[in-house]
Formats: C-alpha cells, structure tokens, sequence
C-alpha cells in the first residue's frame, strides 16, 4: 500500500532545484498503487499518448486500444479526422470493438445491437420498446451518444486528455510543436516495410521516459552510437512538459532523403525531446520516430516505436527498402540496449535504502525535469 | 411435414429454408446477407408484428453496411409499421 502522507513529503523533496533534488521514491516504481494512483493523475487528468494515426489509415477503420485499463476506440471518421471514444455501448457497458476493423456503416454493439454512426451519435435502438418498436420515451438519442474523448494528434502521434480538465491541446503541445517547427506541419509517410517494432520491457514506463532523457548513458550503454555522436556534441533542452538531448554530430551511414526547406543547422543535428509522460520523439533531417509507452504494470512497458520517412519514395520504394531495414535495425538495436539498464533500474527500486538517488545538475537536469513533473502531477 | 417411408423427402417451404438460412448466416456478420433474408421473412410472415420484428433487423444490418438508401427505404416502412 502507498503511504500518501511519506510519498507527499518524499515528492517535496523531488521538485527542488537539481542540486539539491531526490529522484522520486522507490514505491512509485515498485507497487501497483503507484500505477493506480499514476493512472488517475497523470494518464487521465492530463495528455497522453495512446498510439499513432497511422493505426486507422482510412475512413471507417476502427482501433480498439487498452489505455490503463481504460476501454477506447480510435477511430478515423468519414472525413478523415481522428476521433477518440469510450469503446463501450450505451446501454450496458459492452464492449463494442474487439478487434481492429473498418466501418462502412454504423457501430453495432454485439450484445443488443445497439447502433452508432462514426460521429458518435445513436442511431438505432432496436425492439428498446418492445419487439419492433425501436424507440422509448425514455432513451434520448441525442443525450445518448458514445462518450467522446479529447484528442490531438501531433505528427501522427495521437494523445487524449480522458478526464477533459487539460488545457487544450493546441495550448499543450505549442511548445513541442516551436521546437519541432522545422517538423510539425511536413507531410510523414509510414513505411510499407520495417516501418515499426516493439520492446517488451520489464520496467516501470517511468525509467524508460527517464533513460531517454540523458546523453549522459551513451558511450557506456551505447558505445556504437558514441563512436560518431559522442558525449561532448550533445546537449540538453527543457520545457514544461518535455525535456530531452540532441545531438551535433548526426551523419549516420544511412542516406534518405531529406525533409523540404530544413535550415542548415539540421544537416548535421538531431533532436529526443521526451514528451510527459509516455512518449518520446526523434526528429533528423531525412526520418522521424516516436516511441510510445504503454504501462501494462507497474514493472512491465509495452515501448512500440513508429518510423516516418520525408518522401513517398523513402518509405515505400524498393529502392529504399534495404536502407529501411538497415535503420529500423539499427534503432532497435540501440533501444535494446538500453533495457538492461531499465531494468536493472527497476531491480534496484527493492533495495529499502535507496532513497530516488542523486542528480548531476551538469548530466541529469532533463531526468530531474521529469521526475520533478511527475512530483507535480501527483501531489494535484 | 412428415414423411411415409419409401416416399422421397417434401420440399422444404419458402419459410423453412429462410429460417434455415437465418440460423446459417446468424454468427457469420455477413450482413448483406441477413439484410436480405430479414427482408425477405418480413414479406412472408402474415403477423404484422413479426414482420415489424424482421424488418427491424433488416433495418440494423443495412445500417451496419451504411447502405443509405436501403436505410431510408426500411425506415419508411418501420414508420408506417409504427415501429419508428
């Protein structure tokens, strides 16, 4: 069980100047309350990511998603906006969703075929009145919709707001969206091959937020990327809801095509932005990626991380296809580098002595920007 | 309707072959198919209500493959039926 009252004044002393600051405590790694309480005050009291568009790719397709628990749908409606609902009927709380599909017409609920348009809207209720009478005073259609849920989507990653109390999302994400400028509004084209994969971790979500934060693991955990992006040419950023590292020296062996109209200081920079809380970017001058968390418990995390090209032909073509393979390749490698030091993170959250660790003000100010964001989150 | 032995099988009636293919194509969600079958029962059944009872169904499964004027047509025919 989580003491609320110790975490309270354990969380006082994350959201300190670095220095000075812990790292947040043990039990918000090593318990499922945490996770519970995390789900209440992070997940749906603010914005978070819960996958990509790219999952309905056209009009009518339907994806159901699991988010904590929560039932919902993801759905692409008739005009080709993202839209995002409870994934649940109405009338008795069924499921209605249970596989990815596409929608030519109505939603029908399974258990009394209950119907919605893809707008949300109840349009059928049939024998609700008696059999073949399909309409009572009672159930109003217009007051009797599925439940909506806010979203936005921002290169293609999509993020809801469950509770509806955050600001909006324009409001939110406006400064990622100024520091990705360069990026935000080019067109991304998903790979037809080797545009996606996924990383069963046996850690807590937030540690891999956390590791992604820093440069400063890189020539221990990463010590083939070090031998062309090395510590020195990296630098760190924050903001209020992301922090993160670029680098300098970006000049892989791996030729795409670029992004139209980048400035020059592109040519040879790269950019991580972890975006609070549960996915991070990764923007280059020829591709992009982001990598979304998905907290299945308090010491488990689904990371599923989507590739986006510049051009049609990068992420289609045949041409490209090796080079495709070569960098989905490469990315995997380095992310699975990373899972034994998330890991033995997680591991080492049983030790009763520790007490959230230290932070280097020089090393590790965009992990203590996260925790401190975290520390905020939970003690609202 | 029974049969003499020796005697060949009677031909099933219009109704029990569409019941019978009711029952087929139930749990299949081919709902082009149990459109035009419910459609077909709500013509065959004398008992206004029954076919109200059909006609709902056809009604839900034109909706589920977003044929509108199918939709429209059924809906008329529910309303003059007093089922909409």
């Amino acid at each position: 069980m989580l003491d609320t009252a110790e975490l309270s004044k354990l969380l006082e002393q994350v959201d300190q100047p670095v220095a000075g600051a812990s790292g947040l405590p043990n039990a918000l790694y090593a318990t499922p309350d945490a996770l519970a309480l995390e789900r209440e005050r992070i997940f749906k009291n603010g914005w978070a990511c819960i996958g990509f568009g790219k999952d309905v790719p056209n009009p009518g397709d339907a994806r159901p998603i699991d988010f904590l628990g929560m039932p919902l749908l993801l759905l692409r409606d008739p005009d080709g906006a993202i839209k995002v609902f409870e994934n649940v009927c109405r009338h008795r709380g069924m499921i209605l969703v249970e596989e990815p599909k596409n929608f030519g017409g109505v939603i029908r609920c399974p258990y009394h075929s209950w119907c919605y348009s893809l707008d949300g809207a109840l349009r059928a209720t049939p024998h609700v009145g008696g059999p073949g009478i399909n309409r009572t005073e009672t159930i109003d259609p217009t007051q009797t919709g599925l439940t909506e849920v806010s979203c936005g989507v921002f290169m293609d990653v999509v993020f809801v707001n469950v509770s509806g109390t955050a600001m909006p999302f324009e409001t939110w994400i406006a400064p990622l969206r100024n520091r990705l400028s360069d990026f935000a509004d080019q067109p991304l084209f998903a790979p037809t091959s080797h545009g996606s994969f996924t990383l069963d971790v046996q850690a807590n979500w937030k540690l891999i937020m956390e590791n992604n934060c820093e440069s400063y693991h890189l020539p221990w955990v990463h010590p083939g990327l070090n031998s062309y992006s090395r510590l020195e040419d990296h630098y760190c950023f924050e903001a209020e809801n992301f922090s993160g590292q670029g680098t300098l020296v970006y000049n892989p062996d791996l030729r795409f095509p670029n992004f139209e109209g980048l400035p020059s200081k592109w040519d040879m920079s790269a950019e991580y932005p972890s975006v609070y809380p549960n996915v991070f970017f990764s923007v280059h001058r020829d591709h992009f990626w982001a990598a979304h968390l998905d907290p299945k418990a308090h010491d488990r995390t689904v990371e599923r991380v989507e590739i986006y090209y510049a051009t049609e032909e990068a992420a289609t073509s045949d041409h490209f296809a090796p080079l495709r393979e070569k960098n989905a390749a490469q990315w995997k490698e380095i992310l699975s580098e990373d899972i034994f030091v998330t890991q033995g993170m997680q591991k080492g959250r049983g030790a009763p002595g520790f007490d959230g660790g230290k932070f280097s003000p020089e090393m590790d100010s965009p992990t203590h920007a996260f925790h401190a964001w975290v520390a905020r989150a939970l003690a609202n | 309707m029974p049969s003499t032995p020796g005697s060949p099988a009677p031909l099933p009636t219009e109704a029990e072959i569409l019941d019978r293919d009711l029952r087929r194509y139930h749990g299949t969600g081919d709902a082009a198919r149990l459109c035009a079958l419910h459609k077909r029962a709500a013509v065959l059944v004398s008992d206004p209500c029954e076919a109200r009872f059909h006609l709902t169904h056809a009604w839900i499964y034109a909706l589920v493959l977003g044929d509108r004027e199918d939709v429209e047509g059924l809906e008329r025919q529910l309303r003059a039926a007093g089922g909409l």
